[in-house]
């Protein structure tokens, strides 16, 4: 088995490309033709398992026909008692690791899932290929990736999908982490500890949250006592320091990361990507490639050297799409069996929900990830990918659905929330009803509290959503909806502001990690938060005015 | 023409045969069904072959007939569409890779590196290292007639010396299945000659050698069994001697002493100054050609069966499909 690493050592640009990045000169035919044939190898594994045989019901199929027809849709609670235990003897095929995932609203707060050897192998490649994308200027654009770029660790431990595929991607081409030892450090060390390194050693990559690359950069241009002692002991800090200065100067403006750092890719997971991607090109000098991927499926699809719309990897997963009508019938009754759609299938500028049957003997069949996409695109004229373009949409449970201001996800709420210009630490949005009024609440914990008004921060915030509106704001099978016209004559009293007290969040953290939460649990959702966690955030003010509303799951 | 020094020769004979005996039945790859297209162009459409051990297996045909894409199958760079590959007896794997030299048409060599660094870094790659693996070099570079120039970098070599330098990477290992895509391209004839002497050497060591090339009549001398493929498809696959026997012309090259005088069932005797062909009717065997000139007490100094070049049969294969 050859491995990216083994062509980049050896200089074998061309190959390396064809290797990772090939998938993207397939047409349709070609990539069904594959997802076809993986999958009759996958049901091979599948029926010859326990865990296979449960989660079938029985069902034996031969083509992916029958698998469609027969096997019905799958939650973590039909892999249950088996993997939450790790049961290996169960499995499809002997599992390389396990990876730990966490949620919110499902039934466990530690979910685990195999992969196996082979499922990683091929999850090496399609890493690699993203770095290649993230560093790319066009097809075949291989030449930026080299052994040992220093990439900054902004990501979980190896037990994470984040952490696990951050290892896999250092594998398979080789990069070195900063901060070189960063085990036991808490998250926010070690991101400190990175960047220190990185004033040194420089830095090439970043792969995580592009939050942090925002907080970071804000951080640099707050004025602080300069360490002179680290800089004696660190003299090329102490030259790129300077370097960064002179090209502040003459660019007359403040010093950002990108005079210190010439970034050759930040590579990101949805939404944070999507919502920081102006603010971070204008601060590092680079946009991030945005992946689509989760701990059930490894990385299920990405940007390219565009940084447009993201294309699925055709040998990763089995995918099946459930299109947002069907969703929401199965919302209202979840007795109903919401039919699936291949991607030769999909249609441009429709929301799916997204199903996966992991390949290379992985464990999930039809299994419900509880993602939303949105295809933008069935080809990407002007890159020349004749494969559908998506784009991330939200949580299919974290969606806000509002009379008058339509189905709200994350990413739109942060965008208008970024858009005007608050300055903020955090924050966490649910609907609730105020008298008889469904409106939005946004809890917001201020980067300083002098001069902002809650009242001030809803209108403006309403303005943005509106100007977000053309981009997203389509409500076609909006069936909660009965009264819209009248609703939005409300207008702007659909949104009210909390201000949350200054370390509220920070707090909220701390008393998690004393109650032995892990990672996954540490920050509070920005959707649809409980009653509960945001009694935890403001313990003293009184937030949550109105009665929750939850939407159905 | 540099000769082969006796340390690369490994085995001596008897026992080098005793191991192709013993080895002749197992297949060193097993391809089977294997399609793989890139957009609207099929690369390969359902190509099946073997290459047994201890053999060297020709994979031909005309630039861009898929023949690189086949390899990149067998080294699992790509992905096939659809069909299976064998590698050594099981998918290629980890453990498999360090059993195999592949020179791929993609030469990739470091130009700042130093013609030794270089084969050091590249063996290190595929897990060798020690003194062993020096002398080895030294011994293969010494063998290619590269020795002195071990310490020049790479970007100081010529095309040709470069290429030889990554045969040499690719076999310093070891290796026991060699996978050469395109070795001759860019080399002199002396060169392409040495080249040639290594890889027959390396089959006398039962190595099992895949060579792939458009230069078609490069090879005739040295491959046992070939697949001529075109356009993705495979148009020819087999034993070569049988191969030429098939596509065999009635015609004969002959050298005697004096004049030739007229024969039984020959249609045409082209006069070439150091030899004669002649066109038979047919109906006559060569064989019986021979025997006539026997028994005409004539002295035959050269009398040989023409076969067509491979490039020829590839033509005539090809034609005869299109029409």
């Amino acid at each position: 088995m050859v491995r990216p690493i083994d062509l980049l050592r050896q200089g074998r640009k061309n190959e390396l490309w064809l290797m990772c990045c090939g998938f993207v000169d397939l047409s349709i035919d070609q990539f069904m033709a594959i997802q076809n044939r993986l999958l009759l190898e996958q049901l091979e594994l599948l029926k010859a398992s326990r865990i296979g045989t449960k989660v079938m019901r029985g069902a034996m199929p031969e083509t992916v026909e029958e698998f469609r027809k027969e096997v019905p849709l799958t939650t973590y609670r039909d892999y249950c008692p088996e993997l939450q235990e790790r049961r290996e003897y169960v499995l499809p095929s002997k599992p390389i690791r396990w990876i730990r995932t966490s949620g919110y609203s499902g039934t466990y707060d530690i979910k685990w899932v195999p992969w196996s050897g082979r499922f990683e192998a091929e999850l090496e490649k399609a890493l690699a290929a993203c770095a290649f994308f993230a560093t790319s200027r066009y097809r075949g654009d291989i030449n930026h990736v080299r052994e040992h770029l220093k990439v900054l660790h902004t990501l979980g431990g190896p037990e994470y999908g984040s952490g696990a595929m951050g290892e896999l991607l250092q594998r398979s081409l080789g990069f070195d982490f900063l901060p070189s030892k960063r085990e036991e450090l808490p998250f926010a060390e070690k991101v400190k500890a990175g960047f220190a390194e990185a004033l040194h050693e420089g830095l090439d990559a970043f792969g995580g949250l592009s939050s942090v690359l925002v907080m970071v950069a804000e951080q640099m241009q707050q004025p602080k006592d300069v360490d002179v002692g680290f800089l004696t002991a660190h003299p090329k800090a102490l030259l790129r320091l300077a370097r960064g200065l002179a090209r502040a100067r003459l660019a007359n403006r403040a010093m950002l990361p990108k005079d210190l750092w010439d970034l050759k890719a930040i590579i990101g997971g949805g939404t944070d990507s999507a919502v920081f991607k102006k603010k971070v090109e204008g601060l590092w000098g680079k946009a991030p490639l945005e992946i689509y991927g989760g701990t059930e499926g490894g990385v299920c699809a990405t940007q390219t050297w565009d940084h447009s719309g993201l294309t699925f990897f055709p040998n990763i997963n089995f995918l099946e799409f459930i299109a947002e009508d069907e969703h929401l019938k199965w919302q209202l009754d979840h007795s109903y069996v919401p039919k699936t759609m291949l991607l030769d299938e999909v249609k441009p500028n429709q929301n799916y929900e997204i199903v996966i049957t992991n390949f290379h003997g992985g464990a999930l069949a039809r299994f419900r990830v509880g993602d939303m996409i949105r295809t933008i695109s069935l080809r990407n004229e002007e890159s020349r990918i004749n494969l559908p373009q998506m784009v991330f949409y939200g949580r299919a449970d974290y969606v806000i659905d509002i009379a008058g201001l339509g189905r709200l996800t994350e990413r739109i709420i942060w965008e208008a929330l970024e858009n005007t210009g608050v300055p903020y630490i955090e924050w966490t949005a649910r609907k609730e009803i105020l008298g008889e009024r469904a409106v939005l609440h946004l809890y917001i914990e201020p980067r300083h509290v002098n001069g902002i008004a809650e009242r001030d921060i809803a209108k403006s915030f309403s303005r943005e959503l509106q100007k977000l509106e053309k981009q997203y704001h389509h409500n076609p099978y909006n069936i909660y909806d009965s009264d819209s016209d009248v609703a939005a004559e409300a207008g702007l009293r659909q949104v009210e502001v909390t201000l949350l007290p200054q370390g509220a969040f920070l707090n909220y953290i701390s008393q998690r990690q004393a109650e032995g939460a892990d990672l996954g649990h540490l920050k509070p959702p920005h959707i649809s938060p409980t009653d509960k966690t945001l009694a935890a955030l403001a313990p003293q003010s009184s937030p949550g005015r109105g009665a929750a509303v939850t939407p159905p799951r | 023409m540099r000769t082969v020094p006796d340390t690369f020769h490994g085995d001596r004979e008897d026992s080098r045969s005793l191991r192709i005996e013993m080895n002749r039945d197992s297949k060193a790859i097993e391809v089977s069904k294997v399609s793989k297209s890139f957009g609207d162009v099929e690369a390969a459409r359902d190509v099946s072959f073997e290459v047994k051990s201890g053999e060297i297996f020709g994979l031909i045909g005309p630039n861009g007939a898929g023949k690189t894409t086949i390899i990149r199958m067998l080294m699992e760079i790509i992905k096939p569409d659809s069909g299976e590959v064998r590698i050594l007896g099981e998918p290629l794997r980890e453990s498999t890779k360090n059993r195999i030299g592949y020179l791929p048409e993609e030469r990739g060599l470091y130009k700042k590196l130093t013609v030794i660094d270089t084969l050091s870094y590249l063996s290190s790659l595929k897990g060798t290292s020690g003194s062993a693996t020096r002398q080895r070099a030294t011994t293969l570079l010494e063998t290619t007639g590269m020795l002195p120039h071990q310490y020049k970098k790479v970007e100081e070599l010529s095309k040709g010396m470069a290429q030889l330098i990554q045969f040499v990477a690719t076999i310093l290992h070891d290796p026991e299945l060699v996978i050469l895509d395109e070795p001759f391209y860019g080399l002199d004839p002396v060169n392409t000659r040495m080249l040639k002497d290594m890889v027959s050497e390396l089959r006398k060591q039962s190595k099992t050698i895949i060579l792939s090339t458009h230069m078609m009549n490069e090879v005739e001398e040295l491959c046992d069994r070939i697949l001529m493929i075109d356009k993705g498809r495979s148009v020819l696959y087999g034993d070569l001697s049988e191969i030429k026997a098939r596509y065999r012309t009635d015609s004969v090259f002959i050298s005697v002493d004096g004049e030739l005088g007229p024969i039984d069932g020959v249609v045409t005797m082209k006069n070439h100054g150091t030899h004669y062909e002649l066109l038979l009717d047919g109906k006559t065997s060569p064989q019986r050609v021979l025997a006539d000139l026997v028994n005409r007490n004539v002295t035959v100094n050269r009398f040989e069966v023409a076969t067509p070049p491979l490039s020829e049969i590839f033509i005539r294969v090809v034609r005869g499909q299109t029409e």
